[in-house]
């Protein structure tokens, strides 16, 4: 796990809420995609003679595959209404689910175009796609965008993806956009959807604008537009334990980001080493109006050098995100369990619970899990809201191995807390730890929606 | 057991992908499907006037082909209208040296030519039988005509014929205007013979669509049509 804290490891059974999330997105996204193989039906003029099933397939299969392409850049575009109805995390994954399937219809498109087109041609399929890369307009790029959107599955794939920086991942997946650019004009000057069909070229170009329009705006507009209003700075950086560091970032009018204990922001520390990619990371404090806090396990190369900013650093943040929020709370009770780098947000979420209504003793558990009594962090802190609103913590430590057991099976946990069931379960920690902890959970017949996981591995 | 549980997620969301793909394509093979069991087959490349405009608009020149099919002998006085507006009506007469009188088979035949168009369904046969018998002693076979049909927008491009007449007699088709460029020009140069060929065999514009050239065979059609309605061969 030399990798950073890629927003692309998934926990493996989100709960319930999390599956259910974004009913309205994916409808939408469907009848997108209705719209598209509407268009197809309806300007496809005859399929008989050779070849022509099959280059009608050729062609559906390219323009799903491009609306895909298209959705793919939309859910990771921040448009506000997805991250609202959905999440961050729940988008990146779809995002993720659908790159293997976008790829591999693109694949599909090229080998059956090139060979209806063959069929009806008599020439076989090698010869034909040689003939229409060299003798049709445009074909040179599309050629181009296939090679490097191929070359972009390939690096995304888990085994690639797992040998490589997260930096240089990122570029070569940026290159998908030039992919994109290249693939589109082949589209409008030979596809048989466009050529000769002004309304449909029209919204052909007005679904690519569409798009790239809520990239402009939502990617790159309002990331600049907060810097001008909060104007966020590198206030200073604390160790907190081995391997640990918080970041204070001071700002102003930080109250109108909206910003909640649990919530994550994408940061991106102006300063050499930092400034050409941005890493999710968690409040770790309440969020106040002139000060954010994140706290950050030194997971990898990006997070190890955090501890090497110095005050005054401008910081650009894209966020708040997330649903592993305070207002989820169904019950007055609650239990948070942390593990790694989850004590971050899990602290802020303790800390808002008690400041805010100051419930009675015992509302608030929290189990925090550790390997080593070193990798216990912001203990201090912990031990305030215990002293100061009666929060009560177990420090669960030791590996599996040594103690003899889980202290996070169902047994287990149901001895330390044995009202589980009457709380809201906050679970936030390394993937395998969140896995464990949820199907704990579920086996003590914890209610769905009473169980909120985070499915980043932060 | 990290590994353990990483190697178990890998496998689910590699299944997922496949079911995920599994539907992709079984939406595309749906699709292909229902689109060909609804799809009219054969067509008649005359009758699909939606497919070729003409040239510059204008109702004018697009009633001629569009009524052609269906016009019956009462069709005449349409028929000498039409004869004369057409913007492109570039009627050469190179036989015309030869002193043969070119006017006389331009101006009589139109009685005889009439029957021609009515040729509803394409039996080849049917309408050749009408033409057969020259209505004129004077025309003697050898007067050969070309006539520039009309220009027709068929999306992809442009489609225009030079028809060379022979008598009544359609001797040779030679495309003036054909879609060009990638797809479309393939498409033609593998239409366009076929088209030809349909069309001097049944001596008329009644022919079928190339399949997969539904447009080009549409504005074949119209524009031999037009020739021969210029020619009023």
């Amino acid at each position: 796990m030399a990798q950073d804290l890629a927003p692309l490891r998934t926990v493996a059974s989100p709960p319930t809420s999390a599956r259910h999330r974004g009913g309205s997105v994916r409808l939408a996204l469907l009848g997108g995609a209705l719209l598209v193989i509407g268009l197809w039906w309806q300007d496809t003029t005859t399929m008989a003679g050779p070849g022509g099933t099959v280059t009608a397939a050729g062609r559906l299969a390219g323009l799903i595959a491009t609306y895909l392409v298209l959705v793919q850049i939309l859910l990771m575009s921040r448009v506000p209404w997805f991250e609202r109805a959905v999440g961050f995390d729940r988008l990146a994954a779809w995002h993720r689910g659908l790159g293997t399937n976008t790829v591999l219809l693109i694949v599909a498109h090229v080998v059956l175009i090139s060979q209806g087109y063959g069929q009806a041609a008599h020439q076989n399929v090698v010869a034909s796609g040689w003939h229409i890369v060299f003798n049709y307009p445009d074909m040179f790029q599309a050629l181009a965008a296939v090679a490097l959107f191929g070359l972009v599955a390939w690096v995304s794939a888990r085994t690639m993806r797992a040998r490589m920086s997260y930096e240089a991942w990122y570029w070569l997946h940026l290159s998908t956009y030039v992919a994109i650019a290249l693939s589109f004009e082949h589209q409008i000057t030979t596809g048989a959807d466009f050529v000769g069909h002004s309304f449909n070229r029209l919204l052909w170009i007005a679904l690519y604008a569409g798009v790239a329009g809520s990239v402009l705006v939502f990617r790159l507009g309002t990331p600049v537009r907060a810097w001008f209003v909060h104007r966020m700075v590198v206030d200073r950086v604390v160790v907190e334990g081995p391997g640990v560091v918080s970041v204070w970032i001071r700002g102003r009018r930080l109250d109108e980001l909206g910003a909640q204990a649990g919530h994550f922001l994408l940061w991106r520390f102006v300063t050499p080493g930092h400034m050409w990619s941005a890493h999710p990371y968690s409040l770790s404090a309440t969020p106040r109006d002139r000060h954010l806090r994140i706290t950050v396990k030194a997971a990898g190369d990006h997070s190890r050098s955090l501890a090497r900013l110095h005050h005054g650093t401008p910081v650009l943040a894209e966020g708040p995100f997330g649903h592993f929020t305070g207002d989820r709370r169904e019950l007055p009770r609650t239990l948070l369990i942390a593990g790694g780098s989850g004590i971050g947000p899990v602290r802020a979420l303790a800390e808002e619970f008690l400041a805010s209504t100051r419930p009675p003793a015992g509302s608030v558990v929290l189990i925090y899990r550790a390997s080593r009594p070193a990798d216990l962090v912001l203990r201090h802190e912990l031990d305030a809201l215990t002293q100061q609103y009666g929060l009560v913590v177990h420090y669960l430590v030791g590996r599996r191995s040594d103690i003899g057991y889980d202290p996070l099976d169902a047994r287990s946990l149901a001895k330390l807390v044995p009202d589980i069931r009457g709380r809201d379960c906050y679970v936030c920690g390394p993937p395998g730890m969140t896995h464990r902890v949820l199907s704990s959970l579920s086996r003590l017949k914890v209610a769905p929606r009473q169980v909120h996981a985070e499915e980043f591995a932060l | 057991m990290s590994d353990d549980l990483q190697a178990r997620l890998a496998r689910r969301s590699t299944v997922r992908r496949a079911v995920g793909f599994t539907a992709m394509s079984a939406v595309i093979v749906l699709s292909v499907l229902g689109r060909s069991v609804t799809e009219p087959t054969p067509r008649s490349a005359l009758g699909a006037t939606e497919l070729a405009q003409p040239v510059g608009g204008g109702g004018a020149a697009s009633a001629p082909a569009g009524a052609a099919p269906t016009s019956a002998v009462p069709a005449k006085p349409k028929h000498k209208a039409r004869s004369t507006p057409p913007q492109t009506a570039a009627v050469k007469t190179p036989a015309a040296r030869t002193s043969h009188p070119a006017s006389t088979s331009a101006a009589a035949p139109q009685t005889t030519a009439a029957p021609r168009t009515t040729a509803a369904p394409r039996t080849t046969t049917a309408p050749r039988t009408t033409v057969a018998p020259p209505p004129k002693t004077t025309a003697p076979v050898t007067v050969s005509r070309t006539v520039t049909g009309a220009a027709y927008d068929v999306s992809y491009g442009t489609v225009q014929l030079r028809v060379t007449f022979k008598g009544h007699q359609i001797v040779d088709i030679t495309a003036l205007s054909l879609p060009q460029g990638g797809r479309s020009g393939d498409i033609s140069a593998r239409a366009e013979p076929q088209l030809r060929r349909e069309a001097l065999a049944a001596q008329s514009a009644n022919i079928n669509a190339v399949s997969g050239a539904s447009y080009t065979s549409a504005g074949y059609a119209k524009s031999l049509q037009s020739a021969i309605d210029k020619a009023g061969a």
